[in-house]
């Protein structure tokens, strides 16, 4: 406040026609002193100079940083640009690795592709067409009914892990099928299962079309041996070949219905069973 | 197409009902393709009978599918402990190998450049002919894919008939260096352990071997422990990276032939460190080291001359030679220390053929006898065998120029005087003087008569030496030179052997005939013909004994016994004799099942007695030695053992009754390092190595006509390192030339394929008959073995005018 060591301090400094209309104003009590509307006065303008000083500070420090960017010989320590409109650059060391380019932030591994929408199940078992379109496909790459499909696609010489990438939860892309495998966990793929290449193989023992119904609408047989086929929605769930989806994917407990009658698949003792007089 | 046709109970029972008469009526025929645990006819016609695989000495059971006389289909056998139902690319394929379409249907005899088809009196009559004209330059070159009566048979031609000593088999080239590194630690030959070793086993080590790719069934037995989620600890101790490698969680790069100083170093640092097993070592073994010249049984010492004699091998010094870290050494010495965990070894081509085979096999056996990692289940030292019978056949039977059946040697007399009485031939019958062994043997025939080359006819079956053989030029094509040598060959499609022969017999493959195999875990088994062989193909059994027949009518002394009868006779169920010389008589009895049970009685001299053929015929195989108790048959899953081995005595633990100290020990060995007979110079700077492929069996004579495997591996290559590529201007598929001292060849380049191998280093498979790599391999034997060494020679690489290979290498 205008106390009597400013006014001091001042006094002299202020020109006497300073005083006198400011006291004309009625802010001042008597000369040097302000009144109790004074001080509100001195106040309300403080503050609203105050305010006002910061608000305009604001302003000025994103024009300067606009300024800085005019001026390139402006040395002006610039922070972060969030808005991802600039690259930052790289270390010359790291150069060969970092990703430029429009999908340089496309990290998403196999499995989180989107899949296409699988068409909903078949209403009806699928047609004489469609069944043998997807025997032919299948029979493409087998030696004989039974035997491990040969790899239609180049792959890496050495490790599997390429190989699980795809086939161990099976996947969808475009119109290919990469299927999952549909027996246990083996790691030694390439084992049992080639490259060759994708003309057709002489036809040795491919299986019999159809399937064995007791009557029109029974559940069909398994034509085949259950090894090495143990997990059914490989080929026949959402992500099979047409002609071999089932009308019934959320029924999982296959076997229940659909009887084993491959003589492989018979129980040991069946033998020795049959023999037995009745 | 009636996609809904109903197949009625009835129909299937007919089907049923109609397959099992059929296989009665076939098996009181004598042709017996008995529906023994096979399943009768399915749904698609196909009937299902047990066999094991034709390929390698893993042993894999499979079910051929057969319909219409043809096999159609083929599928694990799911009952055989060995495979449990999986199989390997070949093995799924393995039927198709009898339908290629130039398979040999009848006989052909070489006129001029030509080869013309007689019959076969006049073929079997041509080699009789020949034969009897000088029976002492006769050799006979036989196989580890022979069955065991097929190489029985030549065996008693061969030694009990014509006292020539000249028989040997190619299983000379792949495991004669695991069969005399046995007998030095054992006293007897082949593997204690089984593969039960690898279900049990804590850490698993491959020194020099590529299982991914040979032995695919056992090794995806170690590594589907892990999704188990069982812990495994693999090894690999290999001079080139493989796809074994990847499974491994160690991988020790040595450089070639130093594989007998690591397990120096091993053992060195064992005895340093004092975590050998005293106990085991005190108790069970004895020590042994090299005399000069070398022998097979060398000289006794005692564990402070040993130890003295390992000083040398330092890690730092194995460092030194090897270029395995001395860290990695001690790991290793630190894991054979602790008594807790258990090792198997696994080894097979790295180790044996080596011109230091005898030596690092002995060594590797001497780690694990050191450090009591023996005789329980997971703890072995096991050679696996490449070949389907190597072991069953070639070992067993004794088809080599040395031995007897049952593990006689031809130089001991007792034992020639037992076989004498066994075989019921005059005394003396059999010679004492062994006979040339392969390498020796093919030298001779390719040196002119004149000259020493005191073999003139040979007659090779169920082998391909045209293509297998090292520095073929010398050992093999020469023979195109020498116009008094003839060349008899039994074989199923034309080969790069047959390219040479005087005569050519078309031979049964596979479940064209009956047969029995024995593979690397001791195990005998036995398999039924199936169906018919195409044209005029006949069983090699049969050539042999109508061979013999023939010269017993040309008077031939030796195919007569003691008692003046023909050599090979068989009897039917009313004992009368059955004149199987005849091929249509042939079939008539089980000649197999008779010439087996003969061979029988040789095998208990070395505890290795085999099971009943009518036993074997109902199982899956049978691992020796089968002794009967309670009336039961019961094999023996791990030798010397107590409880597991009958033969050992009450209270023993771990007797090794074969010792060659004769006081139940096994021998701990010490050989020196000896540098390798061609390492790379400055005018052949590279290593060459040879091997194989997983789509291709040995040859490729078989695979090669499948066209699964054909696609998936249509020819050989030469793998390289990519700087060395790079440093030579030379491209991923670009056509190169390899030349050695012996010979050269061109192949593409392949610089990023499945085996890596270090810079200086090459690797070719053997496969492919159009790119014979054996021009260039080189003729250098194992002192005591007598195997070749087909992994190391030195090679340069030439970049040619720039062809690039079209296909995909």
């Amino acid at each position: 406040m205008c106390s009597s060591r400013a006014k001091n301090q001042w006094g002299a400094g202020w020109s006497a026609s300073m005083i006198r209309p400011v006291a004309r104003l009625g802010v001042l009590k008597r000369p040097g002193v302000l009144s109790a509307r004074g001080m509100w006065v001195l106040v309300t303008v403080v503050l609203t100079i105050s305010a006002t000083g910061y608000f305009v500070g604001l302003r000025e420090s994103r024009k300067t940083s606009a300024d800085a960017r005019l001026l390139p010989g402006l040395s002006v320590k610039k922070e972060e640009d969030t808005d991802g409109s600039t690259l930052p650059a790289a270390k010359y060391s790291e150069l060969s690795r970092i990703k430029l380019g429009p999908n340089r932030d496309w990290s998403v591994p196999l499995d989180k592709l989107v899949q296409p929408e699988s068409a909903p199940p078949p209403k009806a078992p699928p047609d004489a067409v469609q069944r043998d379109n997807a025997r032919t496909s299948r029979n493409e790459r087998r030696a004989f009914e039974g035997a491990p499909p040969l790899i239609p696609h180049p792959t890496l010489q050495q490790g599997v892990a390429s190989c699980l990438a795809c086939h161990e939860k099976g996947m969808v892309v475009g119109k290919k099928i990469a299927a999952k495998m549909s027996h246990p966990a083996y790691l030694n793929c390439t084992q049992c299962h080639v490259e060759a290449g994708p003309e057709s193989l002489t036809d040795f023992a491919m299986s019999k079309s159809g399937s064995d119904r007791a009557f029109d609408s029974a559940p069909p047989a398994l034509p085949h041996p259950v090894w090495m086929r143990e997990n059914c929605l490989s080929c026949h769930g959402p992500k099979g070949l047409a002609g071999l989806r089932t009308t019934h994917p959320e029924r999982t407990s296959c076997l229940q219905c659909h009887a084993p009658v491959a003589p492989q698949d018979a129980p040991p003792w069946v033998a020795s069973v049959s023999k037995e007089k009745p | 197409m009636d996609e809904l046709s109903v197949v009625d109970r009835r129909h299937f029972l007919r089907m049923a009902a109609m397959a099992t008469a059929t296989s009665m009526a076939q098996a009181r025929a004598g042709t017996a393709a008995s529906n023994q645990g096979g399943v009768p006819a399915d749904r698609n016609g196909i009937s299902w009978n047990k066999a094991p695989c034709r390929f390698c000495g893993t042993g894999c059971h499979v079910q051929v599918g057969v319909r219409d006389g043809r096999v159609v289909a083929i599928a694990g056998d799911r009952a055989a402990d060995v495979n449990r139902g999986l199989l390997c690319v070949k093995g799924y394929h393995v039927g198709m190998i009898l339908y290629g379409r130039d398979r040999l249907t009848e006989p052909l005899l070489r006129r001029g450049d030509k080869l013309v088809s007689i019959s076969w009196d006049e073929a079997i009559d041509t080699l009789a002919r020949r034969v009897h004209a000088d029976p002492a330059k006769f050799a006979f070159y036989g196989s580890g894919q022979w069955t065991i009566p097929e190489g029985y048979a030549a065996q008693k031609l061969m030694k009990a008939g014509l006292g020539n000593n000249h028989i040997d088999a190619n299983a000379r080239l792949c495991m004669a260096s695991a069969v005399t590194g046995y007998l030095s630690c054992y006293g007897v030959d082949e593997p204690a352990g089984c593969y039960d070793d690898l279900d049990h086993c804590d850490v698993c080590i491959f020194w020099g071997n590529n299982a991914a790719e040979m032995h695919p069934v056992l090794f995806s037995r170690l590594i589907d422990r892990r999704a188990r989620g069982q812990r495994i600890e693999l090894i690999d101790i290999a001079t080139r990276r493989t796809r074994t490698t990847e499974h491994c969680q160690h991988y020790l790069e040595m450089r070639p032939h130093t594989d007998t100083v690591i397990a120096n170093g091993i053992a060195h640092l064992l005895l340093r460190n004092n975590t050998h097993d005293r106990r085991f070592v005190e108790n069970h073994c004895a020590f042994k080291a090299d005399t000069n010249p070398i022998s097979l049984h060398g000289r006794s010492i005692t564990l402070e001359e040993y130890r003295k004699m390992l000083e040398p091998y330092t890690p730092e010094h194995v460092e030194r030679v090897s270029g395995v870290p001395a860290d990695k050494i001690r790991m290793l010495a630190d894991l054979f220390g602790q008594r807790d965990r258990r090792i198997t070894s696994l080894w097979c081509m790295g180790m044996n053929q080596h011109t230091q085979g005898t030596a690092v096999n002995r060594l590797v056996h001497s780690v694990h006898l050191l450090s009591g990692h023996f005789g329980r289940p997971g703890d072995a030292p096991t050679s696996l065998t490449g070949q389907p019978s190597a072991c069953g056949t070639v070992r067993e039977v004794g088809t080599l120029c040395h031995l007897l059946p049952g593990g006689r040697m031809v130089a001991n007399a007792a034992h020639r005087e037992e076989c004498e009485r066994l075989w019921n031939v005059p005394p003396g019958r059999i010679r004492g003087a062994i006979g040339h062994h392969t390498v020796q043997m093919w030298e001779k025939f390719c040196t002119p008569t004149d000259k020493g080359g005191d073999i003139t006819t040979m007659f090779v079956q169920v082998t391909n030496p045209g293509q297998s053989l090292p520095d073929l030029e010398r050992l093999f094509r020469e023979k195109r030179n020498l116009a008094d040598k003839f060349l008899a060959v039994s074989d199923v499609y034309p080969t790069a052997t047959t390219e040479l022969a005087d005569l050519v017999l078309p031979a049964s493959l596979w479940v064209e005939k009956n047969g029995i195999f024995g593979n690397s875990e001791r195990r005998t088994q036995q398999w039924f013909r199936m169906i018919q062989p195409p044209g005029q193909a006949r069983d090699d059994c049969w050539m042999t004994i109508a061979l013999a027949r023939r010269l017993f009518d040309l008077g031939h002394m030796g195919m007569r016994d003691r008692d003046g009868r023909f050599l090979f006779s068989f009897l039917d169920d009313q004992r009368r004799e059955v004149p199987v010389w005849d091929w249509k008589r042939y079939y008539d009895v089980n000649v197999d099942k008779q010439l087996y049970e003969d061979y029988r009685r040789f095998t208990r001299l070395e505890h290795k007695d085999l099971a009943p053929y009518d036993v074997l015929a109902a199982s899956r195989g049978l691992r020796w030695p089968v002794v009967e108790s309670d009336g039961a048959w019961r094999e023996t899953k791990f030798r010397f053992v107590e409880n597991e081995d009958p033969y050992v005595g009450r209270g023993k633990g771990i007797q090794f009754y074969h010792s060659s100290t004769r006081n139940d020990r096994a021998q701990i060995w010490f050989c020196a390092y000896e540098p390798p007979p061609e390492a790379p110079n400055e005018e052949y700077p590279f290593w060459l190595c040879t091997g194989r492929v997983l789509e291709h069996w040995h040859t490729g004579t078989m695979t090669r006509r499948v066209e699964v495997l054909r696609r998936a591996m249509p020819r050989a290559y030469v793998e390289m390192h990519p700087d060395d590529a790079r440093r030579l201007a030379i491209q991923n598929g670009e056509i190169v030339e390899i030349a050695t001292r012996r010979g050269r060849l061109r192949l593409p380049a392949w610089t990023d394929g499945r085996g890596r191998p270090p810079r200086g280093s090459l690797f070719v498979p053997f496969f492919d008959e159009t790119k014979l790599i054996n021009l260039l391999t080189l003729n250098a034997v194992d002192p005591l073995s007598k195997e070749p060494d087909y992994k190391k020679c030195a090679a340069a690489v030439r970049k040619i005018n720039g062809e690039r290979d079209g296909q995909r290498p």
